[in-house]
């Protein structure tokens, strides 16, 4: 029945950081989906792949686990298309991938897959890591124990990706190696209970193991963990056997690992290397991105003052020039960053140092509440809090979770980039320090800082007031240091641009269209009244026609939709500095941060005919009490620090809402977190 | 004496475990009794550590290594 399927399904299986996902890459190129497991925020990508024969499969990625036994509810998803005999995407072959370096553990994921009845091939993959820590393997001689196809490859150095190719769509895969003899249990069961028959006996075993509450409740559970733990060991001895056969060790671990970490983990340069990482990171999100950044904005002022000389003045010029093009340039100005940024985040998850860092940071963050796992979410959430917050599921622990979900969103995103760099590049200061570094790079650095530091003092505060109740382990294995890999690299970068674009970009587009509509119209009666006195004044010779534009712009401005809007909650940001301009752009945030940058070009574009870009605006805007720059030194920080402390964020709200269960946990987030923001900016307002 | 005691640098082999607490993850990530390792880092701060087995670093917290007893060669 499954060779009249019109397109078969083929998973890639296999631990963590075994190399697998990086094969899917190599294998897939940027022709991916990823999914999330239904109920689940555990991602698994697909792709179709077609051979040069015209023959198509279907490839899946599963994610990296150790053995099919589920510890956590997510793994046991995660485990889900090979355990459920009825899944929608059954696979129909499988292909383990092992790290060919540390082959035992690795196996014991081949050998229950392999007893599930699926049919399968085997390929060790980082052969040449496996080589230079002196490992030998014995391919033929391992092909003919296991009875199925093995293939030797890297991913890294791209050795025989064709063949595995071949082997997908040609090859083919066997079902021939058993490995544990399950007891039969089929006998005990009626079709009425649980129906065992269409199944084999490991299949069997597990689809019991599953139904615990069927088959009589908790006095099973820990019969059950005892004989998985026997199962094991029975497969490890086998393991064993197998390898005594086919694999001559000459070392342990390799030398240059150990030596980059004695560095990396000591007590002085290991934190030093780790902070100095992080300032490099921010400075080149910077400096490189400026140049691609520049140009985008040049062209985006030339396309600005181009349609602006072609078109007849009127609502449709202001349509396509303050709220088309400004939207469309407030979303390409930051892919730049965008892509700068994932980039070192992958190159460190990619070279293994991400693993260390967990390390050396385990006991601090366990202070905070928290464990080395939540390092991730947080550096995650330096990208954006949505995905952040998803990734906490890796944390077992339930308390140490729910502080990482809650701690998370005060770590800087990428949608508050782009208003700190807008912010930053305005203040009206220009100082070098040590002659080199730009104030800004540091002004940069202070901002997560603030983030980083105030998520920690806010895991303090909640590890007082939410108990830990269970304890899991904490376990993490840290791979061999590997030159991080371009391709890699560069598939990750594209694929987190792209979702920036379609997902925040979409939004923020129609955002800056809605605030032109809010910002260009307002209650018609009150607009004729403004025309027609400014029509009076002009006809009386009061105010030239130049001023007289001017003039009805900024009181059709003040007297928009979106000016009342503004001016409602004034005397609620007034202490921090803002004005009601502000105050819109404030509320416009909550569906995306980086709308601010749209809202400014909006509002403050209002007064100009030119398409002029939004830095210059701002500079020029004066403050008509002060009759200083409204953006002063002290409202720039003031705002830069609301926007670091504050959940304006429609999306993180609603994501923290699915992922506790709860309404109570999100909405206390939001009040925390908007009184934190309050009180910050105010103390900055005050002091600068 | 318990994998928590062991020095930096130190080899042992597993002998057994003191509670059935996290037995079996133990054995997936290839502890296993008879195996044998050696404790190659501990973070700066004392806790965790990573322990070579089976020619791979595996971290762990101190309070989870004290489960398991081992013996010096």
């Amino acid at each position: 029945m499954r060779d009249s399927k019109p397109i078969q399904n083929i998973y890639l299986v296999g631990n963590p950081n075994c190399g697998k996902s990086t094969l899917f890459n190599l294998l897939t190129g940027l022709q991916q989906k990823t999914s999330n497991l239904p109920g689940t925020t555990i991602e698994i990508r697909k792709s179709k792949l077609t051979h040069k024969s015209g023959k198509s499969i279907r490839l899946f990625d599963l994610p990296g686990i150790y053995s099919i036994n589920p510890a956590s509810k997510d793994e046991q998803i995660a485990c889900e298309p090979l355990l459920n005999p009825e899944h929608k995407d059954r696979p129909d072959s499988v292909i383990i991938i092992v790290d060919a370096s540390n082959l035992k553990r690795n196996l014991l994921l081949f050998t229950q897959v392999s007893d599930l009845g699926f049919p399968v091939s085997l390929v060790l993959n980082m052969s040449d890591i496996a080589a230079k820590k002196g490992i030998a393997i014995d391919c033929d001689r391992l092909e003919r124990e296991l009875g199925v196809k093995v293939l030797e490859t890297s991913a890294r150095t791209n050795q025989n990706i064709d063949q595995l190719k071949n082997l997908i769509f040609e090859t083919g895969f066997t079902s021939h190696f058993r490995c544990f003899t399950p007891p039969s249990l089929k006998s005990f069961f009626t079709a009425s209970d649980l129906d065992l028959s269409k199944y084999n006996d490991y299949q069997a075993l597990q689809i019991v193991y599953k139904n615990a509450d069927v088959v009589g409740g908790k006095a099973h559970q820990k019969i059950f963990e005892e004989q998985r733990s026997v199962e094991v060991m029975v497969r490890y001895k086998a393991i064993d056997g197998l390898l005594i056969k086919c694999l001559t060790q000459s070392s342990g671990r390799k030398q240059f690992s150990k030596k980059i970490d004695s560095v990396v983990t000591h007590p002085i340069l290991g934190y030093l290397l780790f902070l100095s990482i992080l300032f490099i990171i921010f400075q080149s999100v910077f400096t490189l991105a400026a140049y691609p950044m520049d140009l985008i904005e040049q062209g985006f002022d030339w396309v600005g003052n181009f349609s602006s000389n072609k078109m007849p003045n009127g609502i449709m010029e202001s349509l396509i020039v303050n709220g088309v093009l400004a939207g469309l340039s407030g979303v390409i100005v930051f892919i730049p960053q965008i892509i700068i940024l994932f980039m070192f985040l992958a190159i460190l998850e990619d070279s293994g140092y991400m693993s260390r860092v967990s390390f050396i940071l385990d006991k601090i963050m366990r202070k905070f509440g928290m464990n080395g796992r939540s390092v991730l979410p947080l550096i995650s959430g330096a990208a954006c809090a949505i995905p952040a917050i998803m990734s906490t599921r890796t944390i077992e622990n339930k308390r140490d979770r729910l502080i990482t979900i809650m701690v998370t969103p005060f770590i800087s995103c990428s949608a508050r980039l782009p208003v700190y760099i807008l912010l930053i590049s305005i203040i009206p200061i220009q100082t070098k320090i040590f002659g080199i570094f730009n104030h800004q790079g540091f002004l940069l650095m202070a901002m997560y800082l603030l983030g980083v530091f105030t998520s920690l003092i806010a895991g303090i505060v909640l590890s007082r007031f939410i108990k830990n109740t269970d304890s899991t382990g904490f376990f993490m294995e840290m791979p061999n240091y590997q030159w991080p890999r371009t391709k890699n690299i560069v598939i990750t970068c594209f694929t987190k641009a792209k979702t920036f674009v379609w997902d925040a970009g979409k939004i923020i587009f129609l955002v800056s269209l809605v605030l032109w509509y809010l910002t260009s119209f307002g209650p018609k009666e009150k607009f004729k009244e403004i025309e027609e006195e400014v029509a009076y004044e002009v006809r009386m010779n009061k105010i030239s026609t130049q001023e007289a534009n001017l003039s009805l712009a900024l009181q059709k401005q003040e007297h928009s939709y979106a000016g009342y809007f503004g001016k409602s909650i004034e005397p609620l940001i007034k202490p921090l500095g803002f004005d009601w301009r502000i105050g819109i752009s404030l509320i416009t945030s909550f569906i995306a941060r980086e709308v601010f940058v749209g809202s400014m070009a909006t509002i403050y574009g209002a007064g100009q005919d030119d398409f002029v870009n939004i830095r210059k605006k701002m500079q020029s805007e004066i403050n008509p009490v002060t009759k200083k720059p409204l953006f002063s030194t002290s409202v720039c920080l003031s705002l830069m620090v609301f926007y670091a402390l504050a959940l304006q964020c429609v999306s993180t709200i609603s994501v923290v809402h699915k992922e506790t269960k709860t309404w109570k946990w999100p909405i206390l987030q939001f009040v925390l977190m908007s009184i934190t923001a309050w009180l910050a900016s105010w103390v900055v307002f005050n002091i600068f | 004496m318990k994998l928590s005691e062991l020095k930096k640098g130190q080899s042992a082999e597993i002998i057994s475990f003191e509670k059935d607490y996290l037995k079996l993850k133990f054995y997936e990530m290839g502890c296993l009794p008879g195996e044998k390792i050696t404790l190659e880092l501990v973070a700066p701060l004392g806790d965790p550590i990573a322990i070579n087995i089976g020619g791979y670093l595996l971290s762990l917290r101190k309070q989870d290594a004290q489960n398991i007893n081992v013996q010096i060669d």
